[in-house]
């Protein structure tokens, strides 16, 4: 196990500004046993990002990657014993946290506001960072903050890039959570890119206006409860396992190796479950939908052998892809 | 007036590959924003991590190149070093990496800035 850090991305009064500056600031190996998140009791004075801190009772030294309002991820010393609950963790005398619990490995989370009406303009890439299954990156919109299925709501990252994404992942196991963005550029341009495995997407709306929605490379990611204003897209050939549960998209493609993916319960809106693939679509994969069904039935017995049209959807013109009721 | 988010404290990968292309260094330029803009906390809170750069007169749009990774020739896709330009944070003046240590920030004229800004690649300074 181990426990959230989590730091917020606001307009103001947030701990970060912009995502780029909490990737930058809060970029560490994850995995060390020497990383780790404390709760406290309240920030006293200044104990700002990179400070070097003391334990005043333990003795023990590290680096502060950064304090919220009531959390602190450090680097401890290698040299050095823990830091105890119940001891200042100090800059100096003037400047400290109070440490209450014996804290615990981290999960680096980034909660996002809707505080940018027209959308948090930025460019973002995850990399440099050290992690695994239980320590990990978490990019989510904060309670209360999410999209409502449809682009350019809730807290959202908007951009325009040609042979990018707004939103880059080079992480395994990055869960992404009712994150929404937008790209503007011209093809080829992506909403998200995921640049390796095990990556996560729940509830996320990707919307690029020139390109693909989303493009995945390595293996083993997993989409649910997504919505791609465009195609969901692989880069290799040697992309292998990906899953789509509740999705919508333009068209889902698999690679071509013989590397099998699986859809289920999915909405192809304007094309079809595409399989390079000697293997294609899994066994799994069933109760699919795609506006191609008739020409070529989307993976599953169960699927829908007719045609899904713009009717099925609240409103297609406006990108609103929910399903229409009746 | 632009302002620079800079790395004073770097991140070190122990795969080479990754260093290079996600870990950011010292003197990397993680951000630009418009003069003003709400760094939403007390800068001296980004120190000892980031300095900003205050830079009169410059807008974003003249320094954005200053963020851009070093991209593959071939693939332009894939990022080779995470930042090409960098800040000679070392070689900065003793009064300015004072105020700096002081406040976290400080603000340079045009020419100051570009005269430690070298491109990693070429190892040319920009002035």
């Amino acid at each position: 196990m181990a426990t959230e850090f989590i730091c917020s991305i606001r307009a103001t009064g947030g701990d970060y500004p912009t995502l780029t500056a909490w990737e930058a600031a809060i970029q560490t190996d994850l995995t060390s046993a020497k990383t780790k998140v404390y709760s406290h009791s309240g920030i006293v004075g200044i104990v700002g990002d990179g400070a070097l801190v003391s334990g005043a009772s333990s003795g023990a030294t590290g680096t502060v990657r950064h304090a919220s309002a009531t959390q602190v991820l450090v680097e401890i010393d290698a040299a050095s014993v823990d830091f105890t609950s119940g001891e200042q963790m100090q800059v100096d005398a003037s400047n400290y946290v109070t440490l209450t619990d014996a804290g615990d490995s981290a999960i680096a989370v980034a909660e996002g506001y809707a505080d940018w009406p027209s959308g948090l303009g930025e460019l973002v890439t995850v990399s440099g960072w050290t992690v695994n299954s239980t320590n990990y990156i978490i990019i989510r919109a904060a309670t209360g903050n999410e999209h409502n299925g449809t682009p350019n709501t809730g807290f959202f990252l908007t951009g325009s890039i040609r042979y990018g994404a707004i939103l880059t992942i080079q992480q395994d196991y990055t869960k992404l959570v009712n994150v929404s963005l937008t790209n503007t550029g011209v093809n080829p341009a992506y909403g998200f890119d995921l640049f390796l495995s095990s990556i996560e997407l729940h509830k996320c709306v990707a919307y690029s206006v020139g390109g693909a929605a989303i493009r995945y490379n390595f293996n083993d990611n997993l989409f649910i409860n997504v919505m791609a204003i465009g195609d969901i897209v692989n880069n290799s050939l040697e992309t292998r396992r990906p899953i789509f549960k509740n999705c919508t998209a333009r068209s889902y493609t698999v690679g071509s190796k013989g590397i099998e993916g699986t859809a289920i319960n999915s909405v192809a809106y304007g094309g079809d479950f595409i399989s390079n693939a000697t293997g294609g679509w899994t066994a799994s994969s069933d109760y699919n939908a795609s506006s191609n069904a008739t020409t070529t039935p989307p993976p599953g017995a169960n699927s829908l052998t007719t045609d899904i049209t713009p009717a099925d959807f609240v409103d297609t013109a406006a990108n609103d892809y929910h399903l229409s009721s009746g | 007036m632009a302002e620079f988010l800079v790395i004073a404290k770097g991140h070190t990968n122990p795969d080479p590959v990754i260093d290079r292309a996600g870990a950011y260094k010292r003197g990397d330029i993680v951000d630009v924003r418009e003069d003003g803009f709400d760094w939403g906390r007390p800068i001296r809170s980004f120190w000892p991590k980031f300095a900003i750069i205050k830079i009169p007169g410059v807008t974003v749009a003249q320094v954005r190149k200053y963020i851009q990774p070093e991209i593959d020739a071939i693939d332009p896709t894939k990022i080779l070093t995470r930042r090409l330009y960098k800040v000679e944070v070392n070689s900065l003046p003793l009064s300015i990496r004072r105020a700096l240590r002081q406040s976290g920030t400080v603000t340079l004229d045009k020419t100051t800035v570009l005269s430690y800004l070298r491109n990693k690649t070429t190892g040319a300074l920009e002035s």
